[in-house]
């Protein structure tokens, strides 16, 4: 059985990004299945060539050393996680890796991006900024998600694309969602790295219908979490906005457009923000009015 | 203005006081509601300015001594021209040393009269 695991790849279309994992490691094929279950393809259609290719494998068992594994990528990119709870969050890193050399049609941006109305809201931000917890709230209180970690803008339409991979929630964050209403009590834990434990929710768990589709950036909000707080929106210029926007590139030189020429025209049609978020609940509402028009009590001034 | 300063050897270059400073046609720009952005892909540095530094990145065409450029920031704003010509030289020694500035060893009006 595991031997077959091996030769048949699983494939995926996870919005614009094609994967393909070829395993024959039994609980990461069984954890990936149960993620990307909804956007699996049959693995005899045409691999188109952008397909991200992804190979996991374990080294042979030794009485000497620790069992590793090896994930390594149709580049030639290798990583080796230690236990098998590092994994997972391996193989999505692998797959981030590759996106920006596979699909330089897209300007990838470090944000996580929403479709709200037909609109397109992109959270940039680093590490720790509270983009994903935010981003998990907003998709349970009816937002459409595109991507928790990339926003891919289409260097030429300027329209925002959805990569709708599994959410990656870290420890700290469990009981906050927990308190809307999100478990994560039914998924696995693992160890990513300097981040400690994570849990990867699949996206169409939280509700049907939940991926949104290509859009124009409408707003850019830039989050960041401050406790005990009043969450509030200060409103900030394109230029501030577009010059954060361009340090935050994945693939400033390798974009099949300049980098800075697809941040400017794609800022010129969004209203740009400082959100000081706190409170999910808050945030949120405060986001929800953001869209619908009635922030202007919440905003100060810049 | 930008984040990561360019390190040559223009840091400490004394430039003529009749020097025109010229603006690189290489370096991408685009103005956001009044103010700037200029990408260098030589460096890969990025810079932004303010309105008033947009303006003066505007002057910086070749015929404009750096006092002709004060000038025209005393019509524009509510400043003495003493403190303009403190903040355009500054300026101008800011971009210099980010190289974002071409060659130009004569200011234009004079290479056209001799």
């Amino acid at each position: 059985m595991i031997g077959r695991l091996a030769r048949q790849p699983l494939r995926y279309t996870i919005g614009a990004v094609d994967v393909a994992l070829t395993t024959s490691v039994r609980n990461l094929y069984r954890d990936h299945s149960q993620l990307y279950e909804a956007n699996r393809v049959e693995s005899d259609r045409k691999v188109r060539p952008h397909t991200i290719q992804i190979d996991v494998t374990p080294t042979p068992y030794s009485l000497r050393h620790r069992r590793r594994f090896l994930v390594r990528t149709g580049s030639g990119v290798q990583f080796e996680p230690a236990g098998r709870k590092e994994v997972l969050p391996y193989v999505e890193w692998a797959v981030n890796w590759e996106i920006p050399k596979a699909m330089p049609q897209y300007l990838q941006l470090h944000a996580s991006s929403l479709e709200v109305d037909g609109m397109g809201v992109i959270l940039p931000g680093a590490s720790g900024s509270g983009k994903s917890t935010l981003t998990t709230g907003l998709v349970a209180s009816g937002w459409r998600y595109l991507c928790d970690e990339f926003a891919l803008v289409d260097s030429r339409s300027l329209k925002l694309h959805p990569y709708p991979r599994a959410i990656c929630i870290k420890q700290p964050a469990f009981g906050v969602l927990e308190s809307i209403g999100v478990s994560v009590r039914g998924y696995r834990h693992y160890l990513k790295g300097t981040k400690g434990y994570v849990a990867f929710v699949n996206p169409h768990s939280i509700r049907d219908d939940v991926v949104g589709r290509p859009c124009p950036i409408r707003y850019v909000v830039f989050p960041k979490y401050v406790a005990n707080v009043r969450p509030s929106l200060i409103p900030i210029s394109r230029a501030d906005a577009a010059f954060r926007l361009h340090s935050v590139c994945f693939n400033l030189l390798t974009c099949d457009r300049l980098a800075l020429d697809v941040v400017a025209g794609l800022i010129r049609g969004a209203t740009c923000y400082q959100l000081i978020s706190s409170d999910i609940s808050a945030t949120c509402d405060l986001m929800h009015d953001l869209v619908s028009g009635a922030a202007g009590n919440h905003a100060k001034s810049a | 203005m930008s984040t990561d300063v360019v390190n040559d050897h223009r840091e400490n270059a004394v430039r003529a006081p009749d020097w025109c400073p010229l603006c690189r046609s290489d370096v991408t720009v685009h103005e956001l509601d009044g103010e700037g952005l200029i990408f260098d892909g030589r460096t890969t540095d990025t810079h932004r300015l303010n309105e008033t530094a947009l303006g003066i990145w505007q002057a910086c065409d070749g015929t404009h001594d750096a006092r002709r450029i004060a000038e025209l920031l005393t019509t524009q704003f509510d400043v003495s021209l003493d403190d303009a010509m403190e903040h355009v030289g500054r300026f101008l020694a800011l971009l210099d040393q980010a190289g974002l500035f071409a060659p130009s060893p004569l200011c234009m009006n004079d290479r056209l009269e001799r």
